[in-house]
């Protein structure tokens, strides 16, 4: 059990990362949402124990990760949104590093999970070329790979599936829907259909500050029935914002689908729709942008 | 749109933390420099200091260089930049021209401040009596000449090596590299510099000019042969070498940035990695192998020791792929080819010497300790960002690596690099034994190599993570740790007045100074406790950086681990400072403290200049030589030899030995500042005698600087007992003698002809010397006796006859070799076994020419023992019927003929004469008496031996070492007669004059003169310079008397020219027509002399000889030759003291 309180971070140049965070995660998928500069980095970095947080706590199954942060590292799996690679090293080479400064001293069972895991990430038969000249693609399978190294009862995971082709894509939800069983896995990631696909939790983040918590399903069930759509011209667009509360719109084939949230029929030609996590998200933020 | 862009580059190169440390440190050391000059011993703002001084920082100021031009030609690289830059419009001569531009600009408004920092401390800070007048030109002609070139000069071969490679580490191997061909000329050209120069042809060193990037080598050789006052007056002149040099740098630099400027594109460059990133994504059927948790293992020291040996493995690995590691290796490899290439060819006289351990590692241990330091910062600052710089430290940090881990990772990856170095160096050394080496390998030797070298190397690897932890950038720390290095290495700070203490030169335990005599090193196993100290000073560091964390790498986050390490490092240092810097005297181990303490003790003591001291009449001595300490007890027996009762004396020991007891019978003794006072009551009566008990001690330790004439390294020992015994009376060599020093201190002029003090009586002698049982010890006198107790063995020496004070004692392992002179003894005790023979020849063929030309030996055999290298302020030293040879100017030089050791050791023997048996008196003009003689000796005797042709060959190598060392004597140059200290005058003109007055009156007038000297002031008659001079004069003044005053009692030199030579068939033959210009430089110049001239074919062959009486100006010479002459030439049998004879001779030309 992950749980946060009051975490706040204010960098150097000002900028208020997160405000006064309560969160708590338990085993599972959870989900994190926001917008660009929300603060969903800062906030994976913090639990990571990379950086120090200025207020707040973070236990993680009672222990406290500022004071202790070795006991988060021992247990963690972390892949960042951005990493490099040494040059010239292999990754079977710096998978094995990597697993030896996770403490998986034991050489038989360290080379039977890189193997393993290269394996699964689809790496095997490149294993002996450096990781410096890996496409991206291939370079955040890796990424991959190195997060699941030991046995994480954390994972933390900032952006995984950027990069990855469909197919990729689906083998490594799989995956961590798999591992998710029975540990705590934060997921932060933009297409948030991996989110409703995934997760059994999922927080959105705006500015800093936490705006909604809660299962998916839940959460979309207080849009149920007032998320409304209607493909208009693209000059109407304006008309309708100013009368409705617009969730998003969406170019399709020269014309523009609107989703409208209203408690009932806005008007003629909308039609209701099931909201999805999109809808919830859009409502979310502009909400908090407005307020 | 270009002005834009270099205003953008000025901008943004000066909020660089490079730049305005840079700036900072330049101004500092300008004004640094303005009190500690490299000048030549003139005043401290002399032309020649400044250029120096400005060319030195400007050598310096490549490493900002170097930094700058990484970060500014790579920072769209570095910031992935790139690809935004090259797909904007701006065109490559706008892109190229404006960072290269704004890359020479920051780099001059960085280090141009040298200069004015200069200008400032030499106005306003700099000691007024040590200057000249302060005038413009010289500081203008620096910073033009020098500076500005140089800095130009780095700037594009290190841009156009950035912009080219796109890769930092080039780029900074590329600075390396023109730092070590400066190194490299250096040494070809034997640069004053370096170490144990000599003087070259100028034709030999032009190429070494050209060669050497920052001009110093051009400078040092326009003004090779100045004198002090010379170099205080003239401004340097743009020699045609010196300007082809400047040419050919600045013609290289401009061709670099056109060249790259045309293989430039806004491409990325082929090969890199972004190139050789796989198109094509792969991606494995999925794999039926599932992922299964692995538990880690629990923490503790074995896993530590595992994250600790990867991280290791891993750095490694990455620092040393690549070509740039590569590159660097073949520079340190023909670095150390050139540095031991030079090491074979030179030695004393140019004579080669034998390539053994001592020389090899001895001479490789400086430059790669200070290039090792460069290495060490530059590896252990990449060690330091290697997980940042390539975006690991995310997964590195959350690893569950614990930091103490990650700590001690980077401290071993820095000792593996400069082991790394080390090692290389020692192998490398190894490698050029097993090619061209002489004798067998000590490997014992490599240990102390490793160990000393690697201890220093290791402190500035530590320092420097330190300072990167401190930093926020990696190139503001590597330039704090240049700095580091440079401040406290004794580079600079060293060079303040008052400064110059130890402390400030702890990094480096000293020169690695290994003799194959003594099995060790003059530091020996004393650098132990300096690494304790060292070690205390890194840990300090290291706790510093530690509470002060910056980047996550170091932490010590427990305040207990943080007050403890706190407290293992005052440990150590106080450990170290008590062992190390112990037997240092913090009030005389600086220059200016020293200065204080002479002068205090001139003010204090010197009323008691005038008191009557008894003389010694024997002296009994047993002296016990242990490892590294002797203790000498000794009884004299005085007597009053004075017309007035002597109630009271001070008697003192050289400073630095401990006058353990001083007791007498007779007298009471108390402590009196640096003397003991011997009082006697009732006073000692004329003629009286006394008897004094004394006991001496001295601990050596190697960690100070060696005594070339009082050490005791592993039982082997040379001691000048004159400078461990007591003396009578005041001590006037405890008195400043610098006469600027002593106007500036309001000190008495001294103008003294003589010693106030006299001749020293002699003495008897009888010494007990105890040493180890494998060890001989030699002594003044004959060995009477000699017994084993236990592992100890004592001899007993008594002297044949009264002795002089000044006498030595030699303890070590030898090797006996026999001649004989006569019914006479000759042994030789050697460690090595070359040239025994030809040091035996040179002793019976001087003692046989001496005895019969000059007078009977006066001892019953004659005992020659070789030395250490220690001793490195001579080459060999006479005492009566005892001579020591230093190894590695005797023995050790390789010297293929015997040449070298064979006129060593007549000149040596000869002191017997000159110098034993005529003891002159104390007064100026002693050494033409001693020094002077004796190179006339060795001259006629090798002459007999081997030729007359050898004479010129040896005088066309004395007369450049007089006018090169003459340019490093402070005080004015006196003439022979009146010579005192300086060896240049006493030796190489000395040896010049001697050789034309034997071409004056000959060798049997020459003999003749000196065996009535010889006769007449045999000890003790104590004869002035003046009195052999009165004997020459009788024999001269039917010949050259004014060509005799010139040579002996004038400083006069000549700078000849053979302007041209034409020749034209003539009925006779071929008629040449010589013009000559002549300038004597000297009281005499006025006069008419004779000059010779000759005229020669391509073979060399003699074809004309003439000789014509000119004075000063420009002549003509018409001489007649039967067959063309293809060369002539002017004063062909260096007839006259000339620097430079390189326009000496001429092709001849049709008419």
């Amino acid at each position: 059990m992950l749980s946060i309180t009051r975490l706040s971070k204010t960098y150097r140049n000002g900028t208020h990362a997160l405000r006064g965070i309560d969160l708590e995660v338990g085993p599972g998928l959870f989900g994190l949402l926001g917008p660009n500069g929300a603060g969903k980095t800062t906030l994976m970095r913090t639990i990571a124990a990379l950086q120090r947080p200025d207020e707040g706590r973070i236990l993680l199954d009672g222990v406290d990760v500022v004071a202790f942060p070795q006991v988060v590292r021992e247990q963690l799996g972390y892949l960042p949104q951005e990493f490099g690679v040494y040059p010239g090293v292999s990754a079977e080479d710096l998978l094995n590093h990597l697993a030896i400064l996770k403490g998986l001293t034991a050489r038989k069972s360290r080379h039977e999970q890189v193997r393993s895991l290269l394996h699964q990430v689809g790496l095997d038969t490149v294993r002996h070329k450096a990781v410096s000249t890996y496409s991206g693609g291939m370079r955040q399978r890796f990424g991959i790979a190195q997060a699941l190294l030991g046995d994480p009862k954390l994972l933390i995971v900032d952006e995984p599936t950027a990069g990855l082709d469909p197919q990729e894509r689906y083998r490594f939800l799989n995956l961590i829907s798999g591992l998710g069983r029975d540990r705590v896995v934060l997921l932060s990631t933009h297409i948030v259909e991996d989110i409703r696909e995934l997760c059994t939790q999922m927080a959105i983040l705006c500015d800093g500050s936490l705006l909604i918590e809660g299962a998916p399903e839940g959460l979309l069930s207080k849009l149920s029935g007032r998320v409304w759509t209607k493909v208009v011209h693209a000059d109407d667009v304006q008309a309708i914002r100013s009368q409705f509360r617009v969730l998003s719109t969406r170019l399709r084939a020269g014309r523009m689908q609107v989703h409208v949230l209203h408690d009932d029929c806005p008007g003629h030609g909308f039609s209701r729709i099931e909201p999805n996590l999109e809808d919830l998200y859009f409502h979310v933020v502009r909400q908090d942008q407005a307020c | 749109m270009l002005m834009h862009l270099i205003g953008f580059e000025i901008r943004w190169c000066a909020k660089q933390w490079v730049f305005r440390i840079s700036l900072v440190v330049f101004l500092l050391l300008g004004v640094v420099l303005s009190v500690a000059p490299f000048g030549a011993g003139g005043h401290i703002n002399a032309p020649i200091g400044i250029a120096m001084g400005l060319a030195l920082l400007s050598l310096n100021g490549l490493f900002s260089v170097t930094l700058l031009a990484a970060q500014g030609a790579l920072r769209d690289r570095d910031t992935r930049m790139e690809p935004l830059i090259f797909a904007t419009p701006v065109s490559r001569f706008d892109y190229l021209v404006s960072r290269f531009v704004g890359l020479v600009a920051c780099s001059l408004l960085a280090i141009l401040p040298a200069a004015v920092g200069l200008v400032v401390g030499h106005l306003w800070l700099s000691d007024r009596s040590l200057m000249g007048p302060v005038i413009v030109s010289p500081y203008l002609w620096a910073v033009w000449v020098l500076m500005i070139p140089n800095i130009f000069m780095c700037c594009s071969v290190l841009f156009a090596s950035a912009i080219a490679t796109r890769n930092a580490l080039t780029t900074y191997i590329i600075g390396v590299a023109l730092y070590i061909a400066y190194w490299a000329a250096s040494m070809m050209a034997d640069s004053p510099l370096m170490a144990q120069s000599s003087p070259y042809a100028p034709s030999d060193t032009h190429p070494a000019i050209l060669f050497e990037p920052f001009g110093i080598i051009g400078i040092l050789d326009a003004v090779r042969f100045w004198t002090v006052e010379q170099k205080d007056q003239w401004l340097i002149p743009m020699t045609t070498p010196l300007l082809l040099n400047r040419l050919l740098w600045m013609g290289l630099s401009l061709s670099l940035f056109a060249f790259t400027y045309r293989g430039f594109g806004f491409r990325d460059v082929e090969g890199t990695k972004r190139r050789r990133q796989q198109q094509d994504d792969t991606w494995d059927r999925p794999g039926s192998l599932a992922w299964q948790a692995v538990a880690r293992q629990a923490m503790g020291l074995r896993r530590d020791f595992w994250q600790i040996l990867t991280c290791v493995r891993m750095s490694l690995r990455c620092l040393s792929r690549g070509p740039a590691f590569y590159l660097m290796a073949l520079l340190w490899l023909f670095f150390c080819a050139v540095t031991l290439s030079d090491q074979m060819r030179g030695g004393v006289f140019n004579q080669s010497v034998f390539l053994d351990t001592p020389q090899i590692l001895n001479v490789l241990f400086e430059p790669m300790v200070k290039l090792g330091a460069l290495v060490v910062i530059f590896f252990s600052a990449e060690c330091f960002w290697l997980d940042r710089q390539h975006g690991m430290h995310a997964w590195i940090f959350s690893s569950g690596l614990r930091a103490w881990s990650h700590v001690i990772a980077h401290i071993v990856t820095v000792v593996m690099v400069c082991l790394g170095w080390v090692v290389g160096t020692f192998f490398i050394g190894w490698a050029f034994h097993v090619a061209f080496g002489d004798r067998a390998w000590h490997w014992l030797a490599g240990w102390m190599f490793l160990f000393q070298s690697l201890i220093p190397l290791v402190a500035v690897g530590l320092m420097t993570l330190s300072l990167q932890n401190l930093v926020p950038n990696k190139y503001a720390g590597m330039f704090l740790s240049l700095t580091f290095v440079v401040l406290f290495t004794g580079v600079i700070v060293s060079r303040l007045p008052g400064m110059d203490h130890p402390w400030w030169r702890m990094v480096w335990v000293g020169d690695f100074h290994y003799d194959s005599m003594t099995q060790s090193t003059y530091v020996g196993w004393d650098f132990l406790m300096h690494a304790i100290y060292t070690g205390g000073l890194v840990l300090t560091a290291l706790v510093v950086a530690g509470v002060c964390w910056q980047h996550g790498s170091f932490k010590l986050g427990k305040p207990v681990l943080a007050w403890g390490l706190s407290g293992v490092s005052a440990i150590m240092i106080i450990i170290g400072a008590v062992c190390v810097l112990g037997p240092w005297n913090p009030e005389m181990d600086t220059k200016s403290g020293r200065l204080d303490w002479l002068e205090r003790h001139e003010r204090t003591w010197s009323a008691e200049k005038d008191r009557p001291v008894p003389s010694i009449r024997a002296v009994s001595l047993d002296l016990k030589i242990q490892a590294h300490r002797y203790l000498c007890q000794g009884e004299y027996k005085v007597w009053n030899n004075t017309n007035e009762p002597i109630s009271e004396a001070l008697v003192s020991v050289p400073l630095g030995l401990r006058l353990v007891t001083l007791t007498s019978a007779q007298a009471d003794t108390t402590v009196m500042g640096p003397y003991r006072r011997i009082t006697w009551d009732p006073p000692l009566n004329p003629n009286a005698e006394a008897t004094i008990k004394f006991e001496v001690a001295e601990s050596m330790s190697g960690l100070r600087p060696g005594n070339p004439e009082r050490y005791v390294v592993g039982g082997t020992a040379y001691l000048e007992m004159d400078k461990v015994l007591p003396v009578f009376g005041y001590r006037s060599s405890w008195s400043i003698k610098n006469a600027k020093e002593r106007q500036k201190r309001g000190l008495p002029v001294i103008d003294d002809d003589c010693d106030e003090r006299g001749a020293e009586d002699r003495f008897q002698l009888s010494a007990r010397i105890t040493a180890n049982h494998h060890f001989q010890a030699i002594a003044p006198g004959t060995c009477v006796e000699r017994f084993v107790s236990g592992n100890q063995v004592t001899f007993v020496y008594q002297s044949n006859a009264p002795i002089p004070f000044s006498f030595a004692v030699a303890v070590a392992k030898y090797q006996e070799h026999r001649s004989w002179f006569g019914d006479k003894e000759v042994v030789l005790y050697t460690h090595d076994h070359e040239h025994v023979d030809d040091i035996l020849r040179g002793a019976v063929d001087a003692l046989t020419y001496c005895e019969s030309e000059f007078g009977p030996y006066p001892q019953p055999r004659l005992v020659i023992a070789q030395i250490p290298a220690f001793s490195s302020s001579f080459a060999a030293t006479a005492y009566p019927g005892l001579i020591f040879l230093v190894s590695d100017k005797a023995l050790q030089l390789k010297d293929n003929d015997g040449r070298l050791n064979y006129r060593m050791m007549a000149h040596e023997v000869s002191h017997q004469w000159w110098g034993k048996m005529v003891e002159p008196a104390p007064c100026k003009g002693a050494s033409m008496l001693t020094e002077t003689l004796a190179e006339y000796t060795q001259m006629v005797i090798a002459e007999k031996r081997y030729g007359p042709e050898v004479t010129t060959q040896y005088q066309q190598l004395m007369d450049p070492l007089y006018f090169s060392w003459r340019g490093y004597d402070e005080e004015p140059e006196p003439p022979l007669n009146r010579v005192e200290r300086q060896a240049y005058v006493a030796y190489f003109k000395g040896s010049h004059a001697m050789y034309q007055l034997r071409d004056m009156l000959g060798e049997s007038r020459i003999n003749g003169v000196l065996r009535d000297y010889a006769m007449r002031f045999a000890h003790p008659s104590y004869p002035r310079a003046d009195d052999l001079l009165d004997l020459f004069r009788q024999e001269v003044a039917t010949v050259d008397e004014h060509r005799f005053e010139a040579l002996f009692t004038t400083v006069t030199t000549y700078q000849l020219n053979l302007k041209s030579a034409v020749t034209e068939r003539t009925e006779s033959g071929w008629t040449t027509e010589m013009n000559v210009d002549i300038q004597v430089i000297g009281p005499l110049q006025n006069e008419a002399e004779l000059y010779e001239l000759r005229l020669v074919d391509g073979d060399g062959r003699i074809m004309a000889e003439s000789q014509a009486e000119w004075g000063p100006g420009s002549h003509t010479l018409n001489v007649q030759s039967h067959s063309r002459p293809d060369i002539a030439e002017l004063d062909p049998r260096l007839m006259k003291l000339e620097a430079d004879r390189s326009d000496n001779s001429v092709a001849v030309a049709n008419r």
